[in-house]
Formats: C-alpha cells, sequence, structure tokens
C-alpha cells in the first residue's frame, strides 16, 4: 500500500470523479453525492476536497468548453490518473481482504 | 443570470477567491443556484447561493490565493521606510522638534483623558446610583433664582417625616460626621465618625469582609469599620466583635467592610446608627435644628420631578410652618451621579466641570501648538521633498501611495513618541495627583482601554498632523515639480497664518496665567484688616467631654505669663465659616441679612483690628458678657449708619453695642465684607481657642500649648494649626490651577519655540545662496538677521493683537470669582509678549547668525 491515505470523503470523492469520467465537476459531483447515496455535501468541501486531491497526484483537471449555462463560467473537468485508479484500486482490494475476515452473519430483522 | 448585474455574494466570493480557481467556483455556485431557483424560488435560493459563498471563505481555499501579489509592494514600502529615515537624519533637529513637541501634546492628552476618566468614574460602584438622590434645601433670596442657595443640611425630623408622608421614596438615610474620640483598650485615637440610618447600607454598595448584610446596624451600638481603619486601630483586619468607646458608649463592631475607593463622594471609614449622633439625642424633633444631609432612594418608578413635585407641598406643611425661614424654600434632589460637579454645594471631594474644560483646553492649544509645527517643517522642508515626490509620480506611485507614505511618515513619528510621553507621563503623575489630591495611576486601565485609547490616540494625532503634508504633497505635478515652480506664495501665507495662531494661543496661556498669578499675589499678601502673623488655632470641635469654655478658661491660668504665649483668645467658629445669621425682609421687599460671631475677650486686640467708634469688650463692664455686642462698619452702615454706638441689635431689646470696628475679611476674598456683629460667648460654646505668640522661639511656644492641652483635656493628641496657613489655605484650588496652568503655558511655549526654530533653520537652509549672494554684494550680519526675522516678528506682533482680546475675556471670566481682583495693566500684557518676543528672536538669531557669518563662496557653492 502506497504511503499516502485517502480519508473517506476523499475516498468517495475520487470514485465519483471516476465514474462520471467526463462529467466530473463541482456541481455534477454534488449532485450525484445527493441522488445517489443520499449525502448531502456542501460545494466548498467538494472544492476543497478536490484541489487536495489534485495536490496528491491523484486527478488532473482541464477547463472544459465555453457553454452559455452557468452564467457563461467554463467547467473544471476531473480525470483520474493512473496513481489514483492504483489506489483506488488498492483501497478497494484492502477492504475487499478485511471484509473476508468478517464473519457471514445474517443480519437479524433484515430477512 | 444576468451578466451586467453582478450579485452581492459573487462580489463577496471574488474578494477572497483566488483568481485561478474563481471561474469553476462561480460555475458551479451559479448552477447550484439555477437548480435551486427551480426548487426554492429567487429568495431562497438566493439566501443560499450566499451561504455557500460565505461557506467558501476557508482556509483550504485561502491559503490558494497567490501571495506573491502582495510581496510586488514589499520593495516600494521598504523604499518608504528608507527614504523616511534618510530624511529624518537628514534633518535631526525637525525630526528632534517634532517627536518633542508631539510627545508632549500625547502626554497632555493622555493626562486629559485620565483626568477627564477619573471625572467621570466618582460614585460608578454604587449599584443603586441612578436610584439614589442627595435632597438639597434650596432658599431663594429675593425670589431671584440666581441668588438661590443650596444647603444639605436639614432639619433632624426630617428624612423620616418625608418617608412617611412622600410617596415614592424606598429608602432614606442622614448622612454625618464628627471627630470624635475613640477609646480602644484605653488608647485614644482621634478619628471621623459618620452617622447614618439602617437603610444605608441598603442603598449604598458596600463590599463587606466580615458580618452579614441583613443583621448589620440593627443595633444603636453597632459600628462598622473599613478594612483600612481596622488595620490602623486594631492591627489586623478581622475585628468582628471588639468594643470601641466613642463619647461614653461602648460599641460592638458587626461588620468590617473594604475602603471606599478615592473617587468617591462619600467616604465613611466609621459607621454608627443616627439615633447616637449628639444632637439628635436633644433636638430630634426640633424642626429648627438644621444639621444633617439626607440621601434617599427612589423607587424604580419615580422620577425626579414628581418627587420634587411632590415634595413642595411637604416643603410648605413642615418647613414653612416651623422655621423662621419666610423665604421661598424648595427641595432639590441631586442624583448621585451628580453630586461630585456639583459644586455650588460644598461636598467632599466636589469639583468643578470648569476644570475638565480648562484641562481640555490646554491640551487642545498644545496639541494644536505641536501638529502646527508638524504641519510647519514638513512644508518649510517640502521643497527637498518635492523632488523624490516628483520622481516617484513619474516612476508612476498614485496620488493614493504617496499619501500612504505620508501618513506612514507622521504614524512613525507619533509611535517613536508614544512612548516618550507615557514614560513622561508616568513621572509627572505623581506631582499632579499631589497637586490636585487625586488618585489617578497609568496602570488603572484595562489593556483593552488603553489599546483602544492609544489607537485613538495615534490616529486623531496622525490626522491633525499628517492630514496636510499628506494631502498638499501628494498633490504636486510633477512636471510643475521638475520645473522648480512650487507655490511658494501660498506656502508663506498658509504658514505664517498658521504661526500667528500658535504663538496666539501661547500667549493667550502665558497672560492668563500671569494674571492669575498676580491675583493671588495680591490675595495672599493683602491686609486682610487683620495680622493673621503667629496665631495659633487650637481645634476644640471635637466631642472631648469637656466644653470649650473650660478648655479655654484653663487655657487662660496655665498659659498666663510663659514666655512665648502673648495672648490667647476664643472663637465659635472657623475662620472662613459662616456662623449664624439673620434675615429680613425690608419695607421694599429686599432682603438684609446680618452675621453673628462669638468671640471671647481679646479677640480684636489679639488679631490687631482697629476701632472706630467706642471700646473693645473688657472685663470691667461685667454687663458685656450677657448682651453687648461689638459691629463691623458694614453692620453698622447697614443698619443705619454712624455713630453706631448705643444702638441696639434688632431681634434682642436688650442688647447695646459698645464698639465698631474696622471692617476686616472674615472670609475668603472671594468674598465681600459680610456685616458681622460679635458678642461674648456667654450662651456660646467656642469652636477655636486663638492663640497669639511671640515670633521668637515658635517651637517652644507650641510644645507649651501642647502641655497645656495634656493637663486640661487629657492625653488625645492636640489639632492646632496657624491661621496663616489656614487662610492660604482657602485658595488652594486656585493655586492648584494656576500650577497646572502656568506650566502648560511654558511648556506649549517651548514647543511653539522649538517650532520657530526649526522652521527659521530650515528656510535659512534653503536660502543659503541667497544669503552668499547678498553678502557679497555687502550686506552685513546684523541686515541679514533683520532680513530673516522681521516676518516672524511681525507675525509675533500679530498673534499678540490676537490673543489680547481672548486673554482678557477668559481672565476676566476667571476674575469673576473674587470680589477683590486684582488690577489688569498694561504690564500683565506686555509682560509676556516681551518675553516670547525675546524669546523668539532668540530661537532666530542663533540659528541665521552662524549661517549670516559663513564665507559667502561656501554659501554660494552650497548644493
Amino acid at each position: 500500500m502506497a504511503k499516502e491515505y485517502l480519508g473517506e470523503f476523499e475516498e468517495l470523492i475520487l470514485t465519483l470523479v471516476a465514474a462520471l469520467q467526463e462529467d466530473a465537476y463541482g456541481a455534477a459531483i454534488a449532485e450525484e453525492l445527493e441522488t445517489r447515496i443520499k449525502r448531502e455535501a456542501n460545494l466548498s468541501a467538494i472544492h476543497v476536497t478536490l484541489y487536495r486531491l489534485e495536490d496528491k497526484g491523484f486527478i488532473k483537471s482541464a477547463f472544459g468548453g465555453a457553454t452559455t449555462e452557468r452564467g457563461g463560467r467554463r467547467k473544471r473537468i476531473y480525470t483520474i490518473t493512473n496513481a489514483g485508479l492504483a489506489m483506488l484500486k488498492a483501497m478497494k482490494e484492502s477492504r475487499v481482504e478485511l471484509w473476508k475476515l468478517v464473519p457471514q452473519l445474517k443480519m437479524i430483522g433484515s430477512n | 443570470m444576468e451578466q451586467e448585474k453582478i450579485p452581492f455574494a459573487i462580489r463577496l466570493l471574488r474578494s477572497f477567491c483566488p483568481l485561478h480557481l474563481l471561474e469553476e467556483i462561480e460555475g458551479d455556485l451559479i448552477q447550484k443556484y439555477e437548480q435551486d431557483l427551480k426548487l426554492y424560488g429567487e429568495r431562497k435560493a438566493k439566501r443560499k447561493l450566499l451561504w455557500n459563498v460565505i461557506r467558501f471563505f476557508r482556509l483550504a481555499i485561502l491559503m490558494r490565493n497567490k501571495f506573491t501579489v502582495y510581496i510586488k509592494f514589499m520593495p516600494m514600502i521598504k523604499n518608504y521606510f528608507l527614504t523616511a529615515w534618510r530624511s529624518f537624519l537628514k534633518r535631526k533637529t525637525v525630526t528632534l522638534i517634532n517627536i518633542i513637541g508631539i510627545s508632549f501634546a500625547i502626554s497632555f492628552l493622555l493626562l486629559t483623558c485620565l483626568f477627564i476618566l477619573d471625572e467621570l468614574s466618582f460614585d460608578n460602584f454604587h449599584h443603586n446610583k441612578n436610584f439614589i438622590y442627595r435632597v438639597d434645601f434650596s432658599v431663594l433670596r429675593n425670589g431671584d433664582p440666581d441668588l438661590s442657595e443650596r444647603s444639605t443640611s436639614l432639619p433632624l425630623p426630617f428624612a423620616h417625616t418625608l418617608k412617611a408622608e412622600v410617596a415614592g421614596i424606598e429608602y432614606v438615610t442622614r448622612f454625618d460626621s464628627r471627630n470624635n474620640y475613640l477609646l480602644i483598650n484605653k488608647d485614644k485615637y482621634l478619628e471621623d465618625v459618620h452617622y447614618v440610618d439602617a437603610d444605608f447600607l441598603k442603598m449604598f454598595t458596600l463590599q463587606l469582609i466580615e458580618g452579614a448584610r441583613q443583621s448589620q446596624l440593627k443595633n444603636l451600638t453597632d459600628i462598622f469599620i473599613s478594612d483600612e481603619k481596622a488595620i490602623k486601630l486594631f492591627g489586623k483586619a478581622s475585628v468582628l466583635g471588639k468594643r470601641i468607646d466613642i463619647d461614653n458608649t461602648s460599641y460592638i463592631v458587626s461588620g468590617v467592610f473594604k475602603k471606599f475607593p478615592n473617587n468617591s463622594s462619600l467616604n465613611p471609614e466609621i459607621i454608627i446608627r443616627y439615633e447616637n449622633f449628639p444632637p439628635f439625642k436633644k433636638q430630634h424633633d426640633d424642626w429648627n435644628a438644621y444639621y444633617s444631609p439626607v440621601f434617599v432612594q427612589l423607587g424604580k418608578t419615580t422620577t425626579r420631578q414628581s418627587i420634587e413635585k411632590a415634595s413642595q407641598l411637604f416643603c410648605s406643611k413642615h418647613i414653612y410652618n416651623n422655621s423662621r425661614a419666610k423665604n421661598e424654600t424648595s427641595l432639590v434632589y441631586t442624583n448621585l451621579n451628580n453630586i461630585h460637579f456639583d459644586s455650588e454645594v460644598p461636598w467632599l471631594n466636589v469639583s468643578n466641570v470648569k476644570y475638565s474644560y480648562i484641562l481640555g483646553g490646554i491640551t487642545f492649544i498644545v496639541l494644536f501648538v505641536a501638529c502646527i509645527n508638524y504641519i510647519l517643517l514638513s512644508l518649510a522642508g517640502s521643497v527637498s521633498r518635492a523632488k523624490e515626490i516628483g520622481v516617484r509620480k513619474v516612476i508612476g506611485a498614485s496620488r493614493s501611495m504617496i499619501q500612504f507614505q505620508f501618513w506612514g511618515e507622521s504614524l512613525t513619528i507619533i509611535a517613536i513618541a508614544l512612548p516618550i510621553s507615557i514614560v513622561s507621563l508616568h513621572l509627572i503623575l505623581p506631582q499632579f495627583n499631589a497637586l490636585m489630591h487625586r488618585e489617578i495611576y497609568l496602570f488603572q486601565w484595562s489593556l483593552f482601554r488603553w489599546v483602544s485609547i492609544l489607537g485613538t490616540v495615534m490616529i486623531t494625532v496622525g490626522i491633525l498632523a499628517g492630514a496636510y503634508p499628506a494631502l498638499v504633497l501628494s498633490n504636486f505635478m510633477p512636471e510643475k515639480i521638475l520645473k522648480r515652480n512650487a507655490n511658494g506664495k501660498f506656502k508663506a501665507k498658509f504658514s505664517g497664518a498658521l504661526i500667528v495662531f500658535q504663538f496666539a494661543s501661547c500667549l493667550t496661556l502665558l497672560i492668563c496665567s500671569l494674571i492669575m498669578f498676580n491675583q493671588m499675589r495680591m490675595v495672599q499678601t493683602r491686609d486682610l484688616g487683620f495680622n493673621k502673623e503667629q496665631v495659633v488655632l487650637v481645634d476644640l470641635s471635637n466631642n472631648l467631654g469637656v466644653s470649650g469654655k473650660t478648655i479655654l478658661k484653663n487655657f487662660r491660668t496655665e498659659l498666663a505669663n510663659q514666655t512665648g504665649i502673648m495672648m490667647i483668645s476664643g472663637i465659635s467658629s472657623d475662620f472662613g465659616e459662616i456662623p449664624g445669621s439673620s434675615s429680613r425682609q425690608d419695607s421694599t421687599g429686599k432682603i438684609t441679612t446680618e452675621y453673628y460671631c462669638a468671640v471671647d475677650y481679646d479677640f480684636f486686640e489679639l488679631l490687631k483690628i482697629p476701632l472706630v467708634e467706642g471700646r473693645y469688650f473688657s472685663k470691667e463692664f461685667p454687663s458685656d458678657s450677657l448682651f453687648h455686642y461689638i459691629v463691623n462698619e458694614s453692620f453698622a452702615k447697614q443698619t443705619g449708619g454712624l455713630p453706631a454706638v448705643g444702638k441696639k441689635i434688632m431681634f434682642n431689646p436688650n442688647s447695646e453695642v459698645v464698639g465698631v470696628v474696622k471692617d476686616f475679611n472674615f472670609q475668603s476674598l472671594t468674598q465681600e465684607i459680610k456685616p458681622f456683629a460679635f458678642q461674648l460667648g456667654k450662651h456660646f460654646n467656642y469652636g477655636k481657642i486663638l492663640i497669639k505668640i511671640s515670633p521668637e522661639n515658635i517651637p517652644s511656644s507650641i510644645k507649651k500649648i501642647e502641655q497645656c492641652w495634656n493637663k486640661v483635656v487629657g492625653d488625645g493628641p492636640v489639632k492646632y494649626s496657624f491661621l496663616d496657613d489656614q487662610i492660604n489655605e482657602q485658595y488652594e484650588r486656585y493655586t492648584q490651577w494656576i500650577k497646572v496652568i502656568s506650566i502648560s503655558a511654558l511648556l506649549s511655549i517651548a514647543v511653539a519655540g522649538l517650532g520657530l526654530l526649526g522652521i527659521i533653520n530650515l528656510s535659512v537652509a534653503n536660502r543659503t545662496k541667497e544669503i552668499g549672494i547678498r553678502k557679497v554684494l555687502g550686506a552685513t550680519v546684523f541686515s541679514l538677521i533683520l532680513l530673516f526675522s522681521k516676518q516672524y516678528i511681525r507675525l509675533i506682533v500679530v498673534a499678540f493683537i490676537l490673543a489680547i482680546p481672548v486673554a482678557n475675556y477668559f481672565s476676566t471670566a476667571w476674575l469673576q470669582d473674587f470680589i477683590y481682583k486684582t488690577t489688569v495693566g498694561f504690564g500683565e500684557f506686555a509682560v509676556p509678549f516681551f518675553i516670547t518676543l525675546f524669546f523668539a528672536l532668540l530661537v532666530m538669531w542663533s540659528s541665521i547668525i552662524k549661517k549670516a557669518k559663513t564665507n559667502p563662496v561656501e554659501a554660494i557653492r552650497y548644493e
């Protein structure tokens, strides 16, 4: 495993950047977070996390084309780097490893 | 979202967001806003937008700003400091003059702040201060409100009748003090004892150290004592249950409280119940027995106006019917907050607001003088700075940058002056406190207060001093400066006007202080109509257990034929105090008042008061001690003129006037001589013994008096004073302020003089070449000096002309206090003028003569 660690929120954002591909920018990520996992996140939190991930080299960014939406402001589209992908994979594997250690119990009352 | 109208939220974002991140963040925010707009409507969406923007104000975003933007300015600011430092060094004298002047000004400013805050802090520590009032008894003379006299002495039954009959009074207490002998374990101490009612503790805020508030002063023999007095009397602060004997009654200490702070109008240290007040025991329901002040605490809903109105009825019911005072009387309620400034009524620590204004005025003048110095000096120096400004502007400095530079320079000077002034103030304060009987300390303020006050001072002085240079010098047009086309004429006029104002205010201060000085000298050396030298006054006003008359009698026998003791007599009251009076209304409605006083044999002989008519009191006439009077000239004049011998005194049909003495100033010279009648103290007690001693070997005579006192009265300490000291004490509050004003006058003159020195130095330096050329063409040193000093002499003369009416106005207002005024003549104005002129000439010549004497070749080569 790499020396770098990812926080839970960082991991979430990184995964979403990977998933959204061409459509990965601040507001879209916020929307996805809200619709998919019912998590309300503030825009500023998402932006700060994105910048941090970029500093760590897990994602890179480029401006998208100009549109007439959003008051004419360009989007900054984030894409995951190889390092980010490796990190994500490593994390997922370690989770799976750990998950295997957990005795497979049935959840009570879940049927 | 419309492009042209940028909403506040976005503008806010732009103010802190790093540029390279701005576009996407803005875009995301707007996208979110547009979503919210559909979901919630415009108002809520806008609110959400603003909130989202505010959430972006976080370190993780802020720290992404590129601070290199600011670093760009650093060399510029560094350069400002460098040039400022160079110009300070280049003109060391000017910088020094500025620093000295501004530190003086700041010292005065801080002193005034301290003084005024101390004044305002009086009695602030009482929680109920807004509801506590002192009841003043006001008498209108001739129905004229200007002639009304207020006094705090009220009849003994007043307090409780008032509370019972007038609605809206929550608590009431009488408040009086007497000098008493305290007996503790057979040791005698002379202390002030205060007599109050039990409500006193509920009204005023006493910090109890020992004892419980509820149980105190329940019993008539309870006594309260301050911690300081406890330590003085018992050697420790924990004295609950100890016994103190006063006037043959035993009291038990039931509470110890923290001594009231100095800024308090009430300062009781030993408190007992009012029922123990000696006159109260005899006359507690006598409406003619005017003794103690009364304090009331009004209910929260009662106003002063309503209670004064309600009291009017009370007043006419009790005071009119019961007293001889047929004048218009009313009750005036003075709030505890105002007692300190109510100088019409004599009270502990009372002060006149006038003095705050005087100090404020002086501060303003010193500040004014120092700031003008700064302005003048930077104007005079602007010729050499102008090029710098021109070059800066050509390179691209904006006007605001130049302003910033000059504000910065003046703030630097102030920052240097500030610590100097704090240190000097710290050194001055003990003297000031001693002079004014205050306890003001630099470190009594909280840090917050200090920071805010110093900040305000810096900004005020900075704005006053730095404004002109910053605004005017920054306005120079570079091409004009570089072409050497400064608008010199306007500057000369402007600085001339400033110098005139500067010297006019200094001269005003100087003239006023000289007039005050003369007045005080006149007051202290004036022939009062009696001989005040070598007269010892022995105080008898305490409860000694022995009547004053007996003491006097024993003194007479004990001290008879002792060497050094020349004559002995007694008087019923203090010098300066009005003993008793009687007023009548004559047929025209005018009210005349005569004053009565009891004296002993030899009184007039001892004080060398000459007779006009008749004779002195003498033991050869036994009836003298019954109803014979000696009156002064004013009395005789008021009651029908001379000859007065053989006439009767108004209210006593058996009386007879046996002598008329020349008028003498029984009271301070702030008052005119009043009609007085003196009688022998058959029915009165004596308050003072007068002993005339010979000028040789005064200590041994004093010793004899002390021995005699111990023999006659007991082992308590004798309280004595010299008559001339006591008379001078009457003028103490005037001499205090004269000292403050004259010192500040000299200081401001010194600051103005330094300023003048600086200006002339600079203008001489600027005209070095001119001097050289003039010398080459044959000018003498003297003519050069005349050339340069001529204009300044003219300015000082103009300043003097302006100062005359102003000084005259203020000194006349001040002299209004005195009945006997010094004559203000030509000298009072001329002397300060010539002193100032001489001083200014000295300053000017010393700086010109150096340049005028140098070899013209050097002068022409200058620069």
